[in-house]
C-alpha cells in the first residue's frame, strides 16, 4: 500500500513540477504622461520632442501632442517658442551661451505646466597634441575640467564633405580606449588589445566619460585616445551638463541590461533612467561639442 | 559578456542550481521513499506507555517573555523543511515581527530590517555565513544543539553589533556519562553526532554531516546522460571538548567548519564557494554561589566568492572573480551576579577584524584593469554594564553598551542604552516595556534578497558611518490552561543603511569602485504582533500574527520620498502544530501541519515605455559589435519604472503537513519523518517578469516531498 502512495506522489510530482512560469494578472495600466526631450547643443538650431509615453504592453508608436506650447527661456528670460515641424519634432532658432542657465517650459491642455532646468557647459579645454600621434593613439592635453565630459571617435575610409562637423558618411567606432586617469570605468570591457594589437589602454564600449576635474595645473592631463582609426577620422569632446551626464550614463547603464536577448539578468532590472522634467518625464539637458579632425591617409 | 551580466548570469546560474537540486531532490526522495517503505512496517494498535527521549516535559511552567524566544531542536522538527533537514533558524520563520525572505530559503527579515542586520551566534561566536545550498537550510546541525535563544528586542547589554535580532544557538553544555548520539539521513545531506564524557573530566560534543548530491548528481548523469559537469560539496563539522578540573573551573575548546562548494562546466565555467571556519577557547570561573567570570577567545573566517571563466573553444577569453571575506579575533570577558533582587553583570570585549571585499574582472594575458581589491582592518573595543532590579512583581533592567570603533584613522565612540520594565499585575498576566539602541559596524550589500551567503560586507567607513536603530515596545503577556500568549506593539527607526542604488548593480558591476554604487537611507517599521504557544499531552501548537509597515527613504531614489521596504508584508500569520496520532512502549507516531499566509512582497516593475534620446551617432555605430534587439530598444527608448517597490504580488499561502513513525528499539530509537512542502503546489510568486508581451511570475517551489531517517542512541 505505501509502495502505491509513493508511487501516486511521484507521479504527482512530474506533472507538477515543471509549472514554475505561469502568467500574472498584472495591469499598471500607465501611459499617457508627457515626454520632453531637448539637448541643448552649440548649434544654432535648437530641437526638442514632445509626446506621450505608452503602456509597456503597446508597441512603440509613441502618442502624438498637437497642441502644446514649448517656450525656452535663459535666466529666466523668454527667448522663444518652439515652433512645430513634424509629428514630434520642434525647432527653435537660437544658439546657448556657455555658463547660462536655461528653463523649458512646456504647456499641454488639461496638463499642469511642465518645466525643467539646465545650465549650458562652458566647453572643457581639451587640445590636441598630435605631434606625438601614432597608429593607434591620439595624444590629447586636458587644461579645464569644470564639467564631465563624453568622448567618442568617428571614422570613414572615403573621402567626406564636411571637415568642420561628422556628417551621416562617418560611422562610431565600437571599441574605443583610454588612458585618462579620470575615465569612468562603468562601460569598460577589458581591453583594447583584443581587437588592436598595439593598443595599451582598457577597451570601452562605444563612448568614454571623464569625471569633471577642477583644478587641473597648468601642466594640464595628457591623455591618449585608441581605437581602428580610419583614413577620414573626428575624435568628438562633448563637455556636458549635470543633467546630460546622467541621463546618458544611467541610459547605457540600462542598455547592458540587454546585452544577450536570452539574459534573465533583465527579470532582475529595476534601473531607472535619469529624468529632470517636472510633471511629465523625458529630458532637458545641455552639451558642448569640440570636434578633433584627422586625416591618415596611410 | 558584461560583467553585470556575467554576475546575474551566477545568479541566475543558482537559481537554475537550485532547481537542478530539486530536480535531484525530486528523483531521490522518490527512490529513496520507496526504499525505506519497504523496510518499514508498523505494528498494530496497541495503546503502550512510551518515554520519548528529549521530548519537552508536559505541565512544565513556561515563561516567555515578549521578544524572546527560546526553543529546542525538538521544536524545529515539527516543521517540514524542502530539504528534510532539522533546522533551528527555519523555525525563526514563523516567530512574530520576522518576514521571510525568498520561498525555501533560510533568509528573514526582522521588523522592517535588512536580512544582514540579524546576529547569529554558535557559542557566542558570531557565524556570518549561516545558509548551506544557496540558504536551504541553516549550517547548524540539530544533534548538538541544545537550544536557541532568539530576541527581536529586549537585547542585553553584551552583545552588539547588529539591528535587527539576536540569534544565539547554544551547543550541549551538560552531557550524560554515557555516549549519547544520532545518525541521520535525508537526500540531501548525510550526518551523525557524538556526544559523553572521555575521562571523568573531559566530554566531548560532536558532529559531522555531508552532502550526498554530488554522488547523487553522477548517478542521475550516468543514468540520464547528462552532459553539463556538476560538482558539489557541502558539509560541516563540530568539535567541543569541555574540561571540568573543579567545582569553581572549567574549559571548554571548540572548533566548527562548514564549507560549500559549486562548480559548474557548461558553456562557461561557474564556481561558488563560501563557508565559515570558527575556533573559540572559553574559560567559566564559579567565583561564589552567585558569582561567575566567563571568559572567551575565539577567531572567525567566513568567506563566499564566486568566479566565472569564458571559454573560446578551449581558450579561456575571461574571468570574473567576486570575493568577500572577513577575519575576526575577539577576546571578552564578563562577570556576572545573580542575587535575589538584584543581579548585574559587566564585562570587556576586544574585536579585531579585517575585511575583504574584492571583485576582479580579468581578461586573460592582459594587464588587470579593473580590480576592486579593498582590504581594511577594524577594531571594536565594548564595554558594558547590565543590572536588573526585581521587586514584588516589578523587575527593571538597564543597560549600556559602549563602542571604540578605528579603521585606519577614523574613530569613533557610539553608545547604546538599552533598558526594560515588566510588571506582573496577577501571577498569570504582566506588561512589559523596552527599549533598545542599537548599532552595527559592517554593512552587508545584499545582491538578492534571499539570504544566501554570497553577499558582500563593507565596513563602516567615513562615507558609510554606522548603522543604527532605536526599537521601542509595549505589549504584554500572559498564560490560560495550557496556552501561553504575548503581545505588543513596536516601533523601530533605523539610519544609515545601505543598499545598492539600482538592485541589478552588484560588486564587481558597471562602476569602477564599490562604493559608486551603495547609497545610505534609513528606514521605519511598526507595528503589533501576538503570539500563543500550547504545550498539551497530545498536540502542542503555536501561531503567531504580525500587522506591520515598514518603509525606506533614500535621497537617491523615489525622488527621496519613502516607499515601501521590499519585504513589507502588511499581514503576516504563521501557525504549526504537532498531534501524537499513535503511542507505545515502543511506538509512536507525529503528525505535523505547517500553516503560513502573508502579504506578497513588493516589486519594483516598469509601467510604460517612452521616446528617448539616443546617444550620439548611435545609429552610425560601426557593426562589429552584436546589438541585441532589446538593446537596441533601450537605445532608443525608454522604460519608465513604477514607484519603488509599489507593485504587491499576490499574498503568499503554504501548507505544509508531515508524519513521523518512531520506533523505539533497546538500544536507540528509530524515526523517519515524511513531508510535503507546499502540498496546495500554490505557485507563490517569487519575482516577476514581462515577457512576450505578458506579465509572468516566476515560483521557485511547488509541492515538493521530503525525507528524513534518524536513529538516536
Amino acid at each position: 500500500m505505501e509502495n502505491k502512495i509513493f508511487l501516486l506522489i511521484w507521479l504527482l510530482l512530474v506533472i507538477l513540477h515543471p509549472s514554475c512560469v505561469k502568467d500574472l494578472p498584472i495591469d499598471p495600466a500607465v501611459g499617457g504622461e508627457v515626454v520632453v526631450n531637448c539637448i541643448l547643443t552649440s548649434d544654432t538650431i535648437q530641437t526638442a520632442s514632445v509626446t506621450r509615453s505608452v503602456p509597456i504592453d503597446e508597441s512603440f508608436i509613441f502618442r502624438e501632442v498637437k497642441d502644446a506650447e514649448v517656450e525656452l527661456l535663459a535666466e529666466g528670460e523668454s527667448v522663444g517658442y518652439f515652433e512645430k515641424t513634424g509629428y514630434d519634432h520642434w525647432e527653435l532658432n537660437y544658439r546657448p551661451v556657455g555658463g547660462t542657465s536655461y528653463q523649458l517650459v512646456v504647456t499641454v491642455p488639461d496638463e499642469p505646466e511642465i518645466t525643467a532646468a539646465t545650465i549650458m557647459p562652458y566647453y572643457n579645454d581639451v587640445r590636441r597634441d598630435q605631434a606625438r600621434d601614432t597608429y593607434p593613439t591620439k595624444n590629447f592635453i586636458q587644461y579645464s575640467g569644470q564639467s564631465p565630459f563624453w568622448m567618442y571617435a568617428l571614422s570613414a575610409d572615403s573621402e567626406i564633405e564636411n571637415y568642420q562637423k561628422p556628417g551621416p558618411g562617418v560611422t562610431l567606432k565600437s571599441g574605443i580606449g583610454t588612458d585618462h586617469p579620470n575615465a569612468d570605468r562603468f562601460n569598460q570591457e577589458g581591453n583594447l588589445l583584443d581587437i588592436l594589437p598595439t593598443a595599451t589602454t582598457p577597451a570601452f564600449e562605444y563612448y568614454i566619460r571623464v569625471d569633471s576635474i577642477s583644478p587641473i595645473d597648468e601642466n594640464g592631463i595628457p591623455f591618449q585616445l585608441q581605437t581602428n582609426y580610419g583614413q577620414y577620422n573626428f575624435v568628438v569632446i562633448r563637455t556636458a551638463s549635470t543633467e546630460y551626464d546622467q541621463y546618458l550614463k544611467s541610459s547605457l547603464q540600462k542598455m547592458e541590461s540587454y546585452t544577450d536577448e536570452e539574459d534573465p539578468g533583465q527579470w532582475f532590472d529595476e534601473r531607472r533612467i535619469y529624468s529632470n522634467v517636472n510633471n511629465g518625464t523625458g529630458i532637458f539637458a545641455a552639451c558642448a561639442d569640440i570636434y578633433f579632425f584627422y586625416h591618415d591617409p596611410n | 559578456m558584461p560583467p553585470v551580466q556575467i554576475f546575474i548570469f551566477s545568479t541566475m546560474t543558482q537559481i537554475r542550481f537550485l532547481f537542478s537540486f530539486f530536480s535531484l531532490l525530486f528523483f531521490s526522495v522518490s527512490s529513496f521513499a520507496q526504499t525505506n517503505a519497504l523496510s518499514f512496517q508498523p505494528e498494530g494498535d496497541s495503546i503502550r506507555h512510551f518515554e520519548l527521549k528529549g521530548v519537552d516535559v508536559y505541565g512544565k511552567q513556561i515563561h516567555r517573555r515578549n521578544n524572546v524566544y527560546r526553543y529546542s531542536p525538538l521544536m524545529s522538527r515539527t516543521l517540514i523543511s524542502l530539504s528534510g533537514e532539522t533546522d533551528v533558524i527555519r523555525y525563526i520563520g514563523t516567530l512574530p515581527g520576522v518576514s521571510q525572505g525568498m520561498e525555501g530559503g533560510s533568509g528573514y527579515f526582522v521588523r522592517g530590517s535588512n536580512s544582514g542586520n540579524n546576529r547569529l551566534e554558535l557559542d557566542g561566536v558570531p557565524v556570518y555565513g549561516a545558509t548551506h545550498l544557496f540558504g536551504l537550510f541553516s549550517v547548524f546541525p540539530q544533534g548538538i544543539i541544545e537550544d536557541v535563544d532568539y530576541r527581536s528586542g529586549r537585547f542585553p547589554a553584551n552583545s552588539g553589533n547588529y539591528l535587527a535580532s539576536l540569534d544565539r544557538i547554544t551547543t550541549d553544555r551538560q552531557v550524560e556519562k554515557k555516549f549519547h548520539g544520532s545518525v541521520e539521513l535525508s537526500p540531501l545531506m548525510a550526518g551523525g553526532s557524538l556526544k559523553g564524557f572521555l575521562s571523568d573530566r573531559l566530554s566531548i560534543v560532536a558532529s559531522g554531516r555531508i552532502s550526498l548530491l554530488g554522488t547523487e548528481y553522477r548517478l542521475i548523469k550516468a543514468m540520464a546522460g547528462l552532459e553539463d559537469d556538476v560538482k558539489i560539496t557541502v558539509g560541516d563539522a563540530f568539535l567541543k571538548l569541555n574540561y571540568q578540573l573543579n567545582e569553581k573551573h572549567r574549559f571548554a575548546a571548540s572548533g566548527y567548519f562548514s564549507n560549500d562548494y559549486f562548480n559548474i562546466e557548461s558553456d562557461a565555467m561557474v564556481t561558488m564557494n563560501w563557508g565559515n571556519q570558527l575556533m573559540r577557547f572559553a574559560w567559566d570561573w564559579n567565583v561564589s554561589e552567585n558569582t561567575r567570570l566567563q571568559t572567551m577567545v575565539y577567531g572567525n573566517y567566513y568567506h563566499s566568492g564566486q568566479e566565472q571563466k569564458d571559454y573560446n573553444e578551449d581558450d579561456l577569453t575571461g574571468e570574473l572573480k567576486l570575493h568577500s571575506s572577513i577575519g575576526e579575533m575577539a577576546a571578552q570577558s564578563r562577570i556576572v551576579n545573580k542575587g535575589d533582587r538584584i543581579s548585574y553583570e559587566a564585562g570587556v570585549k576586544y574585536n579585531f577584524q579585517l575585511l575583504k571585499p574584492r571583485s576582479e574582472k580579468i581578461l586573460v594575458q592582459k594587464d588587470d584593469f579593473n580590480t576592486r581589491n579593498n582590504s581594511f582592518e577594524t577594531i571594536i573595543i565594548s564595554g558594558f554594564a547590565e543590572a536588573s532590579y526585581r521587586f514584588n512583581r516589578l523587575e527593571l533592567t538597564g543597560g549600556l553598551r559602549n563602542y571604540f570603533y578605528r579603521l585606519k584613522e577614523d574613530e569613533l565612540f557610539e553608545l547604546d542604552f538599552r533598558g526594560a520594565v515588566s510588571a506582573h499585575l496577577s501571577d498569570k498576566y504582566g506588561i512589559e516595556f523596552s527599549y533598545d539602541q542599537l548599532t552595527q559596524f559592517h554593512h552587508i550589500l545584499e545582491s538578492l534578497p534571499v539570504g544566501w551567503s554570497l553577499d558582500v560586507m563593507i565596513p563602516s567607513t567615513n562615507g558609510f558611518s554606522p548603522e543604527k536603530a532605536n526599537q521601542y515596545y509595549l505589549g504584554g503577556f500572559g498564560e490560560y490552561k495550557k496556552w501561553i500568549f504575548s503581545g505588543g506593539a513596536y516601533y523601530k527607526e533605523m539610519k544609515n543603511l545601505v543598499r545598492y542604488e539600482n538592485p541589478s548593480t552588484v560588486l564587481g558591476g558597471q562602476n569602477s569602485d564599490w562604493y559608486s554604487d551603495v547609497i545610505t537611507g534609513k528606514g521605519t517599521s511598526y507595528g503589533i504582533e501576538v503570539r500563543g504557544e500550547r504545550k498539551g499531552e497530545y498536540w502542542d501548537g503555536a501561531f503567531s500574527y504580525t500587522l506591520s509597515k515598514s518603509d525606506r527613504t533614500f535621497a537617491e531614489i523615489n525622488d527621496g520620498v519613502s516607499f515601501p521596504f521590499r519585504f513589507d508584508r502588511r499581514h503576516m500569520f504563521n501557525t504549526n502544530a504537532s498531534i501524537t496520532t499513535k503511542t507505545s512502549s515502543t511506538r509512536n507516531q507525529f503528525f505535523n501541519i505547517a500553516f503560513s499566509m502573508t502579504s506578497g512582497n513588493r516589486v519594483t516593475i516598469p509601467v510604460s515605455m517612452y521616446k528617448g534620446v539616443e546617444p550620439p551617432y548611435w545609429s552610425q555605430r560601426d557593426r562589429g559589435l552584436y546589438v541585441s534587439p532589446r538593446k537596441m530598444e533601450n537605445a532608443l527608448y525608454r522604460q519608465k519604472i513604477g514607484e519603488e517597490n509599489g507593485y504587491l504580488l499576490p499574498s503568499y499561502v503554504r501548507l505544509d503537513v508531515g508524519y513521523t513513525f518512531q520506533k523505539k528499539k533497546e538500544k536507540y530509537t528509530r524515526s523517519l519523518t515524511l513531508g510535503i512542502y507546499n502540498v496546495l503546489n500554490r505557485k507563490n510568486p517569487y519575482l516577476v517578469f514581462h515577457e512576450d508581451g505578458r506579465w509572468q511570475q516566476l515560483s521557485i517551489f511547488p509541492l515538493f516531498p521530503s525525507v528524513k531517517w534518524l536513529v538516536e542512541f
